[in-house]
């Protein structure tokens, strides 16, 4: 059966639906929209969806991507059309690609993210950007998944955001251990998940960053 | 700040599951506020997971929408950790569509679903920044409507509601609606006092300020000395929501509801229910079936439900059931039966239909035949055990059983006898056993509340220390079988049971208790009996009074002035049958019992094949 991969935005008020809620919430849309699911055996079917790492409640996505499985090959720009009436404020259908069969699956593909912190004026104003340094070498004094996990940072007063990349899944931070950690590490509890913006997401391999849709394919520190 | 980006910025981040104050659900309605001249809020005084999967609110919220000068729009009783970020913020309650402030609106409508709600109506009152007394409200403040099964017994709550609307309400909130729109005229207000005036005069209306507190004689020229309860007539013509709001925080069902009859003249004599939603009235196969395409269509639920009071007695299922199988079967939608009839045929029209299979729930209610015949309950051991083997044998790996303890005449060989039935039924699923895992039997006992208008009105309830052991008692025994016995709180029950045939005096009850921070008591983690019984003990009445009072055939009602539609002379029949040990025929299949119904409200049974089938 033909696989499909869906990019789709989660921002704005729908920024507050939960991982499962959100996977609800598509798969309904999906439904309504007369896509020809392919559907699990046995007496609870489930439609063959599978999604990229989860978002945390509040956290925006701009990136976001979905597999799916149908029952037969669609027009993607129809569909893509036909998904979008069907969303909820906030979700936003951009993309639809069929994947070459053989294509690896989200879950194995997906091992990088890049999260965008806005932060407001007052928080620059107190870390100057060499404390920002000394900041990021006690967090991953104090939390040793951070080595491994936090691959890069840096911050922009001028826009207002830090940005990080990290890895996600099993060697991955979370972005709540790293909003705790941050806040502890600043003196403040302002900083919460409304905050964060997830902007990409990534397969790296030996220093190359390559992108789920489009396969572009760039050196880690390129952009 | 708008209180929408304030909540969108400042709390929403605070509160937990922050999607169910959205408001944008697919399917809902937003309309523009100020353009449209009357407007309602649907105020659901429990949870957003609770309120999300009431039909009623479904019903009301498409037919209120459909109308071009009309507005609905919902709001539910805020969780307590969004409670405390709305009163730090000093921000009033607000419907979930426009998030326009509760007062902004002409018509508040409360639906009373349960006793253990109240509270929460109380809260959200005051949250809305209303005065919680009619009599304290401003003129032109919201009209505060409020309908609902506990709305047939309205004297706790009379000093809090302008008028209850008793009865079915697809027909009477329309014409409430229209009332509003004419006194109201091209003014930003209706004034209360003149909407009551007009409202006075429509069947089904129940304006407490309109009748003496003691013993509620008219005191107002227009009102009536009983009011009707509404029921719809030709339920298969009347409006039905096929574009359901779709939940977008997880609720308790999610699931598309299809109501294919209401009403059950089963007569079981415990159940309120039955008395208020006669007579029963099916809708047509085929309206059903075309009903059913559009919800999964407007949707995309992964299952619809048949809802009813019993669904498994409706009449045509034979054709229903096959055509909406097919019709489920490319969007691999799942059916669902709300529960099963203690039958066999149940269980095996419950296993030909696709979908989820958890478990398995069954009612008895009680444990002896002489019991199940007080309470009319026309269930037979036997009929048990052949559905529990019809349900093993069917693959179901899960009995749950329903048990009802401190019914009228109840003995220790009644409560016993719900041990031998449990024994029974863990002894046939060990033939069904896997290995060496059995089939899990689980018993779930309520305590007994008498209700208004049923043939148990009159009785009291058992002592909380008698319930107590009791239920020890059974689930002693019932452990012996090593199947699962779980009771209700016996002290919601009692609390339950003093509202449900309580007087206007409970109101200061309830006002009290609230103010010491009484809210949720339906949910044990909310739950505050000490603060009700000090509520009771300040004002000095006794609950017990209340719970286990024995009311006589001659004495008044504090519900008496709701006519229900059956007659007292029947419900006084139906109590002595009960303690007689004689069943009443369900007319629905036998002879009319005379209950009154159909006289009274000029209804009559509406069976899509006929009497007798």
């Amino acid at each position: 059966m033909p696989r499909y991969r869906l990019k789709y935005i989660k921002k704005d008020t729908a920024r507050y639906l939960s991982h499962r809620e959100l996977m609800t919430t598509l798969q309904r849309a999906m439904k309504r929209a007369s896509f020809p699911l392919t559907y699990t055996r046995g007496h609870h079917p489930r439609p063959k969806l599978s999604y990229g790492p989860p978002l945390g409640v509040g956290v925006a996505g701009l990136s976001e991507y979905m597999d799916l499985e149908l029952d037969g090959e669609i027009s993607t720009q129809e569909y893509l059309q036909l998904l979008n009436d069907q969303l909820p404020p906030g979700i936003i259908a951009q993309d639809l690609v069929k994947l070459d069969p053989g294509e690896m699956g989200l879950g194995k593909f997906i091992n990088c993210a890049c999260y965008r912190i806005e932060l407001d004026s007052a928080i620059f104003s107190s870390i100057s950007t060499i404390s920002w340094e000394q900041l990021f070498i006690k967090l991953e004094e104090e939390h040793p998944s951070f080595k491994e996990g936090l691959l890069k940072w840096c911050v922009d007063p001028a826009e207002g955001y830090l940005e990080v990349l990290m890895r996600v899944g099993q060697e991955g931070v979370s972005v709540r251990t790293l909003l705790e950690a941050l806040n502890k590490g600043i003196g403040t509890t302002v900083l919460l998940p409304t905050l964060v913006t997830r902007t990409a997401l990534f397969h790296l391999e030996k220093g190359l960053i390559t992108d789920p849709l489009i396969k572009n394919t760039h050196l880690l520190g390129e952009k | 700040m708008t209180i929408k980006e304030l909540l969108i910025e400042k709390i929403l981040p605070r509160v937990r599951r922050p999607a169910q104050y959205l408001g944008t659900e697919w399917n809902s309605v937003h309309k523009d506020f100020d353009a449209v001249p009357v407007r309602m809020v649907f105020a659901f005084p429990d949870l957003y997971e609770v309120g999300m999967s009431h039909l009623g609110l479904q019903i009301l919220y498409g037919l209120v929408n459909q109308r071009e000068n009309c507005l609905m729009e919902r709001a539910f009783a805020p969780a307590v950790d969004m409670e405390a970020e709305l009163r730090r913020a000093e921000l009033p309650l607000f419907s979930l569509e426009s998030h326009r402030p509760l007062r902004d609106f002409d018509v508040v409508g409360f639906t009373l679903q349960y006793e253990l709600t109240f509270s929460n109506v109380l809260n959200m009152l005051d949250l809305a920044g209303l005065p919680l007394r009619s009599a304290d409200r401003q003129d032109d403040q919201p009209l505060v409507i409020a309908g609902g099964p506990a709305a047939y017994n309205p004297e706790p709550l009379a000093p809090f509601i302008d008028a209850f609307l008793i009865g079915e309400g697809e027909e009477a909130v329309l014409e409430i609606l229209d009332i509003v729109g004419e006194v109201k005229g091209g003014k930003g207000r209706a004034s209360r006092s003149q909407l009551l005036e007009r409202l006075v005069e429509k069947p089904g209306v129940y304006i407490p300020s309109y009748y003496s507190a003691e013993y509620k004689k008219p005191i107002h020229p227009k009102a009536p000395e009983r009011v009707q309860r509404r029921v719809v007539r030709d339920l298969d013509a009347a409006y039905f929501p096929v574009s359901q709001l779709v939940p977008l925080s997880e609720t308790v069902h999610e699931r598309g509801m299809l109501e294919i009859f209401r009403g059950c003249t089963r007569g079981c004599r415990f159940c309120q229910a039955g008395v208020i939603y006669r007579p029963v009235r099916e809708r047509k196969p085929e309206t059903l079936l075309a009903t059913a395409r559009d919800i999964i269509k407007n949707t995309g639920f992964e299952e619809v439900s048949l809802i009813s009071l019993s669904s498994l007695d409706y009449g045509a299922l034979d054709q229903l059931l096959p055509q909406l199988t097919q019709g489920c079967e490319a969007t691999r939608t799942g059916i669902s039966l709300p529960s099963l009839r203690v039958d066999s045929f149940s269980v095996k029209t419950a296993q030909g239909l696709p979908g989820r299979r958890t478990s398995v729930t069954f009612a008895p209610e009680a444990g002896t035949q002489r019991l199940r015949d007080v309470i009319n309950k026309g269930v037979t051991e036997e009929d048990l055990f052949k559905a529990v083997e019809a349900a093993f044998e069917a693959g179901w790996f899960a009995v749950k059983l329903y048990f009802m303890v401190g019914l009228p005449t109840e003995t220790i060989d009644d409560l016993k006898g719900i041990a031998d039935l449990v024994n029974e039924v863990v002894q046939i699923g060990k033939r069904y056993s896997r290995g060496k895992k059995r089939p899990r039997v689980t018993v779930s006992a309520s305590s007994f509340v008498p209700k208004a208008h049923t043939p148990f009105q009159w009785e009291g309830q058992n002592s909380r220390d008698l319930l107590t052991n009791k239920h020890e008692y059974v689930r002693d025994l019932v452990k012996k079988s090593r199947a699962e016995y779980n009771w209700h709180s016996i002290d919601t029950s009692f609390l339950e049971a003093c509202f449900a045939r309580g007087d206007r005096k409970l109101a200061d009850v309830l006002e009290a208790a609230y103010k010491k921070g009484c809210r949720f008591d339906g949910w044990s983690e909310h739950f505050r009996f000490s603060l009700w019984m000090e509520s009771f003990q300040e004002l000095g009445l006794d609950p017990v009074d209340y719970a286990e009072k024995t009311f006589t055939y001659d004495e008044a009602l504090p519900w008496d002035v709701i006519d229900a539609g059956v007659s007292k002379d029947f419900l006084i029949e139906e109590h002595q049958r009960a303690l007689a040990g004689k069943p009443t025929p369900d007319c629905r299949t036998s002879i009319c019992g005379k209950c009154g119904v159909c006289s009274s409200l000029k209804v009559a049974n509406c069976l899509v094949k006929g009497r007798g089938r």
